[in-house]
């Protein structure tokens, strides 16, 4: 290595270095997920206060906290995919509180997301949340459903997983997650049933079937073989500021461990040049109209004359960069 | 202010509306089903008498990938499917004395619905290691059915003393695809006739309190249980050859 070539490379070291240490905070990898444990506090609060508050029981609240609900699914995502404290106890126990806000364990999502679905069926194993595993010809009724197949083929996944891994721990937290937000639900069930399935049980499940899906939504007539048209992106600026920048999922599945709040920046630079531009939308809303109400249908997406794939890390290295970050939290 | 009777509307019709969904997403599955068995041709049920030079009229490979299971007792390896092929040679069979000279029409489908099957590796422990680590051990389970001797179901296009086959089973093919229907037609009515009672229970004067409630938690369990069951269902009754095979491998004592 050149003298040159060592100053540069210990250059970009240093600068990166400062950037860690301009986003982490005392308690954080990273400031920005200040949004996230705020998205999470408001929800649970809200989810009480509904249950304790009979004022609290109305058509405002109740829509918000499905919203909320869906987002605390939002953070289930990235907090799998990088904790948010420094602290290893903190991040299982964060878990624990997401898992009762979205009614399933959140470490569910190491196995289901990380390890099966960031794979697509490249290693000959079926991802399990696959597009096609709901078959009805009006699309609106495969975006109901999807959930319906989709949950109970992912848990089922989980579970056989769970009976195979080597990662330390996992059957210890995964069970205790359960313990947490079934227990917890089921307590709130006993001090006053109906109140607990109508104001918490409703949203709770609204987030759980909402992130499941999004794998329809972001997948659905995409080339989960092509380095770049695997997934629709939604790219309104508002829309990824509530969602955590979600909406870059492209981005998202090429490079797994690159923290949410950076990927706006990243979809610009990497994935605009080279996707087929009819995979950015701006508009969800507008596409889930589109698609699913008017039942358009995609075309098959094309790579840009310009695209290459060059400077992008095989698919097989990037498999392993989102199992190394499932596997550490 | 939402009020109970608005929320337990609410809820009823979305439990409704997802159990029309899976009960349709399984008649879906049966008319597969049905079109399968139209699509049969002639079916028969013979013995075979030559296997071609090989030693089955077919085969199965299905390649797994093992992984070593960590969850406590004695070793084990679980496996998932990765692929499958399967292979038909040509042959003949006998049927009420007939010989029946077999051709072979692609695409292939081999059924194996009661045979056992046999992996190619025999060292558990040696597949054990491979398993332990995080690539997996991969491994084929080949299934032959129709060594000479043994009765088989052939469907196709039969010409007198030839038979152009399209797929082989061990089991009769229309009772398979015939079974798979009347369960999930039972599926069905089974599905909706206990989604009815939880209602009749849900709705029950005095609203909200005693059976009202009772009929709530059922209706709960109800949600919860039924999305299992119905993918549960669809998968059992999915053609043979379309159903992933895993499986375990304990060393024998």
């Amino acid at each position: 290595m050149s003298a040159a070539g060592g100053m540069i490379e210990e250059g970009t070291l240093d600068s990166a270095q400062a950037r860690r240490r301009t986003e982490e905070t005392w308690l954080l990898h990273n400031r920005a997920d200040r949004r996230q444990i705020g998205i999470v506090s408001i929800y649970v609060s809200l989810l009480f206060a509904m249950v304790l508050v009979p004022e609290c029981r109305n058509v405002f609240c109740l829509a918000l906290a499905c919203w909320l609900s869906f987002l605390n699914s939002v953070v289930i995502h990235n907090q799998v995919h990088k904790g948010i404290f420094k602290s290893r106890a903190l991040n299982r126990a964060f878990r624990c509180v997401i898992s009762f806000g979205s009614l399933y364990p959140a470490s569910a999502n190491v196995s289901s997301h990380n390890l099966v679905h960031h794979h697509f069926d490249d290693d000959g194993q079926e991802d399990w949340a696959a597009p096609d595993i709901s078959t009805f010809r009006f699309p609106l009724f495969n975006l109901l459903h999807f959930p319906n197949v989709a949950g109970p083929r992912t848990f089922a996944g989980v579970s056989r997983w769970a009976r195979t891994t080597r990662q330390r721990d996992f059957r210890a937290q995964y069970h205790l997650e359960q313990v947490v937000a079934f227990g917890l639900t089921g307590a709130l069930m006993l001090y006053d049933f109906w109140g607990t399935v109508f104001f918490v049980l409703v949203p709770q499940l609204w987030g759980a079937r909402g992130i499941l899906r999004i794998n329809l939504i972001q997948h659905e007539g995409c080339d989960t073989t092509s380095d770049w048209n695997h997934s629709r992106n939604f790219v309104g600026r508002a829309f990824n500021w509530v969602m955590c920048n979600n909406g870059y999922h492209t981005i998202h599945h090429n490079r797994a461990g690159l923290h949410w709040s950076v990927l706006a920046d990243a979809h610009r630079r990497e994935v605009t040049p080279r996707i087929d531009a009819a995979l950015d939308e701006r508009s969800m809303i507008v596409y889930l109209v589109r698609r699913f109400v008017l039942g358009r249908t995609h075309g098959k997406p094309g790579d840009r004359a310009s695209a290459t794939g060059r400077d992008l890390a095989p698919r097989a290295e990037r498999r392993a960069e989102a199992e190394a970050d499932a596997l550490t939290e | 202010m939402l009020t109970n009777e608005w929320m337990g509307a609410f809820c009823l019709g979305v439990v409704w509306l997802n159990t029309l969904l899976i009960a349709a997403h399984v008649w879906q599955a049966q008319r597969a089903l049905a079109r399968e068995k139209a699509a049969l041709g002639s079916v028969i049920r013979a013995r075979v008498v030559d296997t071609g030079g090989a030693s089955s009229l077919a085969e199965l490979s299905v390649s797994q990938i093992g992984r070593a299971m960590t969850s406590g007792g004695t070793p084990r390896i679980l496996f998932t499917e990765a692929s499958r092929s399967a292979q038909l040679h040509g042959g003949a069979v006998e049927l009420e004395g007939q010989r029946i000279a077999l051709t072979v029409e692609e695409p292939t489908r081999v059924w194996c619905v009661a045979s056992e099957g046999t992996r190619s590796d025999s060292d558990f422990d040696a597949a054990y290691a491979a398993a332990s680590t995080s690539r997996g051990h991969a491994s084929v389970l080949a299934i032959s059915i129709g060594a000479r001797g043994a009765e088989v179901w052939l469907a196709g296009t039969r010409d007198e003393d030839a038979m152009r086959v399209r797929l082989i089973s061990d089991r009769d093919p229309r009772a398979v695809l015939g079974g798979g229907r009347a369960r999930a037609f039972a599926f069905i009515v089974a599905s909706i006739a206990v989604l009815a009672g939880v209602t009749a229970l849900a709705v029950t004067r005095p609203w909200f309190s005693g059976l009202s409630t009772l009929g709530g938690v059922l209706a709960v369990a109800y949600f919860l249980a039924v999305q299992p069951l119905g993918v549960a269902l669809r998968e059992a009754i999915a053609a043979p050859d379309q159903r992933r095979l895993g499986g375990t491998w304990a060393p024998e004592n």
